[in-house]
């Protein structure tokens, strides 16, 4: 992963639908995530595809949604 | 990182066993010795009561997966074990995060500087059952990496103190300091078993991305929102690789209180909740889990060199990626 793209790419996700400061979805289930919330992790995964990665796995630590990314195809839709 | 794996966990007790008799061996100061085995019991280490000592696995199970004896590799796990245990000491003394009640921090110091003389002890006694050649060029694996980590700590202490650090420049200082010394102690392994230039390189590899994925997950506690022992990162102003990421948000975006980073003038809670809403998590995640799928690729790699299947058992060398609360639901 190229850094300063990746910077670009968790930044503008975290400006647009700021992610990073939202909790609440820590505790739900995949399949309890709204259509807001899936849109804006949609959206990431689009701006990962940009760096080579993709959603695999979705892990809150502290409050914050956070992701991994994986080279393998899949995602959350 | 999860230490028992493989076979190397068996000889556990005889690395331990060969730690006490270096340390028994090093003088006849009684006090000195109690030292030096109280530093050699601090938690993590191999004489700890908890017993969850992670460095020999990397040198034992590096070794058996690519088809040696792990007995064969026991002094050179002792060595590593001494070096680590140095460079983490040091760590802990710079950053002000050493317990003075536990152990004085002058006789910490002035014991530590001992232990590498430890180590090269283990790797001279190594000889006689390794041969002097390969005795030789591990003792040479141990000096380079033990070299290239005190390199990385100081690094990362001339960065304390410079106000604008790139995120490549703090990638760089993860690699020198965390990534070599894990590195060495997988080629220290691998060099019991083989003199291959690919699979020594490979080895090296591997070691240096488990390495910096360690570092990075520790780097994440460093500046979580809410954790008491987040120790001291924020509070020297360390350029993490999170906190590198939340200051080029903050210069790029004239963001006060990521800047309040550098800085150190603000509340340490509201700083780590900074970086947190800056994506500063989100950044680093990636960042180690790249690590770690590159540590995933190289094992593969190594398979394909040796046509060894078993070598795939070091995978559970690399962290796991994960949160401390795990997600229900799945992706």
């Amino acid at each position: 992963v190229d850094l300063s793209t990746l910077h670009g790419a968790i930044r503008g996700l975290v400006r647009d639908t700021g992610r990073a400061a939202a909790p609440g979805v820590q505790e739900s289930a995949a399949s309890q995530i709204s259509p807001t919330e899936r849109a804006a992790l949609n959206a990431l995964q689009r701006r990962l595809r940009g760096v080579g990665g993709e959603i695999t796995q979705l892990v809150p630590p502290a409050g914050s949604l956070v992701w991994m990314a994986s080279p393998q195809p899949g995602g959350i839709e | 990182v999860a230490a028992r794996t493989l076979g190397g966990a068996d000889c556990y007790p005889q690395v331990a066993a060969r730690v006490r008799d270096t340390i028994a061996q090093s003088s006849d100061q009684a006090a000195f010795r109690e030292i030096l085995g109280r530093l050699m019991a601090r938690p993590g280490r191999m004489l700890a009561p908890e017993g969850r000592a992670k460095w020999p696995a990397f040198v034992l199970d590096t070794c058996q997966a690519l088809g040696g004896d792990p007995g064969e590799a026991i002094g050179a796990a002792a060595a590593v074990e001494f070096v680590a245990a140095v460079a983490d000491i040091v760590d802990d003394l710079v950053d002000d995060e050493w317990d003075e009640a536990v152990i004085p921090w002058g006789r910490a110091l002035n014991a530590g500087v001992a232990l590498p003389w430890l180590a090269q002890r283990c790797v001279d006694d190594s000889a006689g059952r390794l041969g002097a050649e390969r005795a030789r060029h591990i003792g040479a694996l141990v000096a380079r990496g033990y070299l290239a980590a005190c390199a990385g700590e100081d690094l990362d202490l001339l960065l304390e103190d410079t106000p604008v650090v790139s995120e490549e420049l703090a990638h760089e200082m993860t690699q020198r300091k965390a990534g070599s010394l894990v590195a060495m102690a997988c080629q220290v392994g691998a060099a019991i078993v083989t003199d291959q230039p690919d699979v020594l390189d490979a080895v090296g590899r591997f070691g240096g991305h488990v390495g910096v994925v360690a570092q990075l997950l520790n780097d994440l506690a460093g500046v979580d929102p809410g954790t008491p022992a987040r120790g001291s990162d924020i509070r020297r102003r360390k350029k993490t690789l999170p906190i590198a990421y939340a200051l080029r948000c903050a210069r790029e975006e004239a963001l006060t209180p990521a800047l309040a980073v550098a800085e150190a003038t603000e509340d340490e809670e509201r700083i780590a909740r900074a970086v947190r809403d800056l994506g500063g998590l989100h950044y680093t995640w990636v960042v180690a889990d790249t690590h770690r799928r590159e540590a995933l690729a190289v094992v593969e790699t190594l398979v394909q060199l040796t046509g060894r299947e078993a070598v795939r058992g070091l995978r559970r060398l690399v962290p796991a990626v994960r949160s401390r609360r795990s997600w229900r639901g799945g992706a």
